[in-house]
């Protein structure tokens, strides 16, 4: 008993410290959004200071915060809803229809994320000037899709899979082809799957910097471009780089929070089922 | 009309070939089971005609018309899966109404065609509930009932009755007997369960590895196998399969078992020494003096009405008999058997049938 106890204690505090080494950037980031740009260089580093806002003043006056969070809406909803539109059917299919390339198709598009973007961006940088697309959403929530296409068909797929095929086979037998079959029994079926990629893939939409910051500017950048514009040539600002990240994470984290029970449920879908 | 017609039907996977040649008529209102040990390709064949495989090689016909491109819905049939598979996130209503929603029949029109099925069925009461808070005999019925309410030409079931407890199946299997009357349909079954397929089937098609082994009603399949794999499959306990030699003295033709005893037999035409298989029924076979051969009493199993006596011959071939007799012998007894001539099969050297 004495001995439980003490792991108890032991697992409980490694808990707290590991979580702690988790969320101290953070924290600390936090804590520098609202200091003076004095208090944030401060060493040794201050806890105790008077808090100001003024940092998010200046942070707005100098981006445009509204118009570069709607461009993050726009490229993670976009991309998201775009996505799945177009994995739903490739996942169908290869979950209930493999043929023998199946399993090495599946292989060949998770291996297109094997090779860091910085590899292709000069082609793709030529790309959009050519079809000039520089600076616009359209770009970015394409890339954005292609780039998080690979991940969704995976997570669709096992999801997919799931289901057993003599619904999809019942269902054919009453009259459904392959697309009413998705709309009326797979895509009900595997919703909390789906949700649960639609989230994953909006946190990562939103979160998205290399991309943003290389083919991007005024008119489509995203957060992550305001918060990188916070360090630049003249120095590194931390508070007010700290209040830009703030700002942009905040959105993402309380989204992250309110539907943290979808995104588990369905991470562990076919887990505890 | 409602016939199926299956001509030269045959199934590859790559260079497998499941399916070897299948030729088999189903009649207007008949009910069919295909019938044979797992892997004989039956689940195959029944999908084969319901759509969900294709056809390599052969027709599938219905009511005459050929059916090998057709898509599943569009032949007229209705399957009941083994493992039900129900729509688990809509109601009873809504997986019995599924099919009519997609054909687009009007609201009012399907829902009195749901009802109507529900009463058949008693499922009337059930509705508005969900498949996983039904039981499994009232998913079987939900099932049954999907394929209703589409009154098909004909209805596929495949190992319907598999999922369910012993005397649920008793129970279900009485009721698809009466709903095949109530409902005038043709009916194709399949299973591996010989129990079923001699207490429904119309005709019963036996099949392994892909050939068919015999075509016939319950009672022809029982009193005249066509092969020792038929005469082993149907019919409950198995029939006893002796093998022996041909051996003939003084005119007459002997059987000389494996075991070292001698039994005559008509005539046959085979020579001297060919490899032969005996068959007898459990319940073909007496415990009485004068028999014909004798053997050591190993086991006795007793059922209550009836008693199952397992006799040793001689080289370890047991030989199972069937009696009404609750005490008809001991273990260790030495017991005479004898047999009914008219009620013995042969099988040749190659398993076919002889008389």
């Amino acid at each position: 008993m004495v001995k439980n106890k003490r792991a108890l204690v032991i697992r409980t505090v490694l808990g707290w410290l590991i979580a702690f080494i988790m969320a101290f950037p953070v924290f600390w980031m936090t804590l520098a959004a609202f200091k003076t740009e004095m208090d944030a260089y401060a060493s040794p580093p201050l806890l105790v200071f008077t808090p100001t806002l003024e940092n998010f003043a200046e942070m707005n006056q100098r981006v445009d915060y509204v118009r570069h969070a709607w461009n993050s809406v726009l490229v993670a909803l976009g991309s998201t809803f775009l996505g799945i539109l177009i994995a739903a059917p490739a996942a169908y299919v290869m979950a209930f229809h493999p043929t023998k390339r199946t399993r090495s198709i599946m292989l060949w598009m998770l291996s297109t994320k094997f090779m860091p973007a910085v590899g292709v961006l000069v082609p793709m940088y030529l790309m959009l000037v050519w079809l000039d697309l520089l600076d616009t959403r359209t770009a970015l929530i394409t890339i954005t899709l292609l780039s998080n296409l690979p991940l969704v068909v995976w997570m669709l797929y096992s999801y997919f899979k799931e289901v057993p095929a003599e619904i999809l086979e019942a269902g054919r037998m009453d009259g459904a082809g392959p697309l009413k079959q998705l709309r009326y029994l797979l895509v009900p079926l595997a919703t909390p799957g789906i949700s649960s990629t639609a989230l994953l893939c909006i946190i990562l939409s939103w979160n998205e910097s290399f991309w943003c910051i290389n083919v991007t500017a005024v008119d489509s950048g995203t957060l992550a471009l305001a918060i990188a514009s916070f360090s630049n040539p003249e120095g590194y600002f931390w508070a007010k780089l700290s209040a830009a990240s703030l700002a942009s994470v905040a959105p993402i984290l309380i989204f992250g929070w309110v539907t943290q029970r979808q995104l588990v449920r369905g991470l562990t879908f076919g887990a505890v089922k | 009309m409602s016939g199926v017609e299956l001509k030269s039907v045959r199934k590859n996977y790559g260079a497998v070939e499941v399916i070897k040649g299948v030729d088999l008529t189903v009649r207007d209102r008949e009910f069919v089971v295909f019938v044979g040990p797992s892997g004989c390709g039956k689940s195959t064949l029944l999908r084969m005609i319901a759509g969900l495989e294709e056809i390599t090689v052969g027709d599938l016909l219905i009511d005459g018309a050929r059916m090998n491109d057709v898509s599943p819905d569009a032949r007229g049939l209705a399957m009941v899966f083994q493992s039900y598979a129900l729509y688990p996130h809509m109601t009873v209503a809504g997986n019995m109404g599924f099919a009519l929603m997609l054909a687009g029949v009007p609201k009012a029109e399907r829902d009195l065609k749901v009802r109507q099925a529900a009463k058949i069925l008693q499922l009337e009461a059930l509705l508005d509930r969900k498949p996983g808070q039904l039981s499994g005999g009232q998913r079987q019925r939900v099932a049954i009932g999907r394929a209703i309410v589409r009154e098909p030409k004909v209805f596929l079931f495949d190992e319907p009755l598999s999922n369910l407890d012993a005397a649920l199946r008793v129970q279900m299997r009485v009721e698809l007997a009466k709903l095949h009357r109530d409902l005038n349909a043709t009916m194709i079954y399949v299973t591996h369960d010989q129990v079923e397929a001699m207490t429904m089937a119309d005709r019963i098609l036996v099949l392994r590895a892909g050939i068919v082994e015999q075509v016939g009603s319950p009672l022809d399949l029982y009193n005249k196998p066509a092969n020792t794999f038929v005469a082993g499959f149907i019919g409950s306990p198995k029939m006893n399969l002796v093998g022996a030699s041909v051996s003939r003295r003084d005119g007459q033709t002997f059987a000389f078992l494996d075991g070292g005893q001698r039994l005559p037999i008509g005539d046959v035409s085979l020579k001297d020494g060919a490899g032969i298989t005996l068959g007898l029924r459990p319940e073909a076979l007496l415990l009485s003096a004068g028999g014909a051969a004798r053997g050591e009493v190993s086991v006795i199993e007793h059922l209550g009405g009836e008693t199952l006596v397992y006799v040793d011959i001689g080289k370890g071939q047991l030989l199972t008999i069937k009696t009404g007799d609750q005490q008809p012998a001991r273990v260790g007894d030495i017991v005479p058997i004898s047999f009914d001539p008219s009620r013995l099969h042969l099988f040749g050297p190659d398993g076919q049938a002889l008389n």
